[in-house]
């Protein structure tokens, strides 16, 4: 792996200072939208080859359960693509927080769809202010539906060759509602989270 | 021009009022305080009309539990939301404006929510766009039709592949079965004619010994002779063997029977559109057939046979046979534990009613269409063909009869023959014909 697609172990734990605060930061602003506690794990991050892609994403739980997924794209100072992965009674186990009465397939949707946006803002936004890195976001659109994550993550090919992968779970603590979030950013942004990172050091 | 150049807001604020999309905003009181031109054309209700009041007492046909949530979170958040067209088909009901498409009724709508921002950061009112995307929706659904469409045919096509490998086999195995009945034709036909010398022989040696029997009177009974003659019958046990000898020579010639049978039949089997056409008594056949497959059925079910008053008919007799047979073992087969078969016949309007009932599990509805396709079977792999009834139906078919099917699941089967007393023309029988009910 040539030099500007790795991060020295300075780099890598300032990355995980930036995510951690940022990713705190996400859901506090969550809880205070779902007026629920919001329970995330520590994010983790990864710099990984095409080829491993799926062994990547991989060892995340629900492996073969079944879930339904969603793709949102962001674009601007970073780019990439978020992918959430919700289980089959998560949707329901949230409807009232986002407004919803009654959930037929269509607004189970819309819901994760919307889950999904406000996650994926929250913690790029976040991440983004970190870094002084300005991000829009295109819609969110449903992936995959009631497919296991290992018939999803094979057919998928990426466009890229390396890319960093930054997973986070949430979860809600009042509700059984978990889902993961996964960002993907190909090489250009790596570079300019890695220039971030100088630039956030070189600051202190 | 600069950005805050009197002239360039003018710009800006003509854009967005005659922007080909919909563009409004709300403050945090949800009160309208920007409302464009499209909206004005598409809800028919002017700005002047909507600024300044609640979005949700100016529509209160807007889903508010639900839309008021999305807008809280992005004031909240301060991040952009969406809804999309796939979801939600609109927001606002507007009209759509293809006046030659009648599939729609409104107009499609994908919407961004934007937080406009105020210097400290916070959201100060939310700017919504939203873009008619009638056509793609319009679209979509044709492509979705065209491709549910090509689903069907694709399965079609599938399937008529999986007819063609099956009946590619079946010609495979008729040529293989008329090969095999003419290889076992040979050495049967000369065991029959030895069996016959044989038994003609037999005979010959038992009037021989009966003759010399009647001259034993003759002998000493306590001589050498007679003691020799009487131990030799009573070690081959004579009596017996001769009355056994009968029998032997008649079971073999049965067994040779049999053999010629199942020889017919394969070949039957690979050439079925033979057999001569004649005046035949159904009840006739159906009887001989009910012995044929009396093994496959007297463990299942009590057979009764409903006769009715029926004239001799003009047919292949051996191919209707074929049918019942079919109907007959089918019936047994629908029979999980034990039941009834019920054979009917009778007269209507001038044609032969052959009813065959069972008391068996009943045909699903999905299925009801199918059981006289061709390789269509329920049947576990290697227990049936597909072809029994598919073949019945050609034969009845080329009687210029027809074939009728009820079923309820659970209370069984019924299966109804029609036949003419006397086929205006009679037709080649073709076994791959594939008809539809």
């Amino acid at each position: 792996m040539s030099s500007h697609i790795t991060y020295n172990s300075i780099q890598k734990d300032t990355l995980q200072e930036l995510l951690n605060i940022a990713m705190g930061q996400a859901a506090d602003s969550l809880a205070r939208a779902l007026g629920e506690y919001v329970q995330i794990t520590i994010p983790s991050s990864d710099i990984i080859k095409a080829e491993n892609f799926s062994n990547a994403v991989g060892h995340i739980d629900r492996q073969d359960k079944m879930i339904t997924a969603v793709r949102q794209a962001f674009f601007g100072d970073l780019q990439g693509d978020a992918v959430t992965v919700y289980g089959a009674q998560d949707g329901q186990q949230i409807a009232d927080l986002m407004g919803y009465d009654e959930l037929e397939e269509v607004e189970e949707h819309e819901l994760l769809l919307d889950v999904t946006n406000v996650l994926v803002g929250a913690c790029m936004t976040g991440f983004g202010k970190q870094i002084d890195a300005s991000i829009g976001y295109s819609p969110p659109k449903i992936m995959a539906n009631n497919i296991s994550l290992r018939t999803l993550l094979s057919r998928e090919k990426p466009s890229w060759e390396h890319s960093l992968v930054i997973k986070i779970n949430f979860g809600l603590a009042e509700r059984s509602f978990l889902c993961e979030l996964i960002f993907f950013m190909p090489e250009s942004s790596i570079e300019k989270v890695r220039n971030a990172i100088e630039l956030f050091l070189e600051s202190l | 021009m600069t950005v805050q150049d009197p002239q360039c807001m003018r710009l800006k604020s003509t854009i967005v009022d005659h922007a080909n999309i919909g563009l409004f905003a709300i403050n945090r009181d949800l009160e309208v305080v920007l409302w464009n031109q499209f909206m004005e054309i598409n809800s028919r209700r002017h700005a002047k009309d909507i600024l300044g009041r609640n979005l949700f007492e100016c529509f209160p046909e807007l889903p508010e539990k639900w839309l008021s949530r999305k807008i809280n979170n992005v004031f909240l958040l301060g991040n952009s939301s969406f809804t999309s067209w796939e979801q939600r088909p609109y927001l606002f009901k507007f009209p759509h404006n293809r006046t030659l498409q009648t599939t729609v009724d409104h107009m499609f709508q994908d919407s961004y929510f934007y937080p406009v921002k105020d210097d400290r950061g916070e959201v100060e009112y939310i700017y919504i766009s939203l873009l008619d995307v009638t056509d793609v929706g319009i679209y979509q659904g044709l492509l979705k039709t065209t491709i549910d469409k090509q689903k069907g045919l694709i399965t079609q096509l599938k399937d008529a592949q999986h007819q063609l490998q099956q009946s590619e086999k079946m010609a495979a195995v008729g040529q293989l079965a008329a090969g095999v009945a003419h290889e076992i034709n040979n050495p049967v036909a000369f065991v029959a004619s030895n069996l016959r010398t044989l038994n003609s022989y037999t005979s010959g040696l038992v009037s021989i010994i009966e003759a010399y029997q009647a001259a034993e009177s003759r002998l000493d009974p306590a001589g050498a002779e007679m003691t020799k003659i009487s131990s030799v019958k009573k070690q081959v046990d004579y009596e017996f063997l001769v009355e056994d000898l009968e029998q032997l020579l008649k079971e073999s010639d049965e067994g040779l029977g049999r053999v010629r049978r199942i020889v017919q039949d394969l070949k039957d089997f690979s050439r079925p559109d033979t057999g001569d056409w004649g005046w035949a008594d159904l009840h006739e056949g159906i009887d001989s057939t009910l012995n044929v497959v009396n093994n496959e059925i007297k463990y299942k079910a009590n057979v009764i046979k409903d006769y009715g008053e029926i004239p001799n008919i003009k047919c292949i007799i051996a191919q209707l046979n074929q049918v019942f047979m079919n109907l007959i073992v089918n019936a047994a087969h629908a029979i999980e534990d034990h039941g009834t078969i019920t054979i009917r016949s009778g007269m209507k309007n001038d044609h032969i009613l052959v009813e065959v009932s069972d008391s068996g599990r009943g045909i699903r509805p999905e299925h009801i269409k199918q059981v006289f396709n061709p390789f269509f079977t329920t049947k576990p792999v290697g227990k049936g063909t597909g072809l029994g009834l598919s073949v019945s139906y050609g034969i009845i078919e080329k009687h210029n009869g027809r074939m009728e099917v009820e079923s309820e699941i659970g209370t069984g089967t019924t299966f109804r023959v029609w036949l003419p007393i006397e086929p205006e023309e009679q037709q080649e029988v073709s076994t791959e014909s594939s008809p539809t009910l």
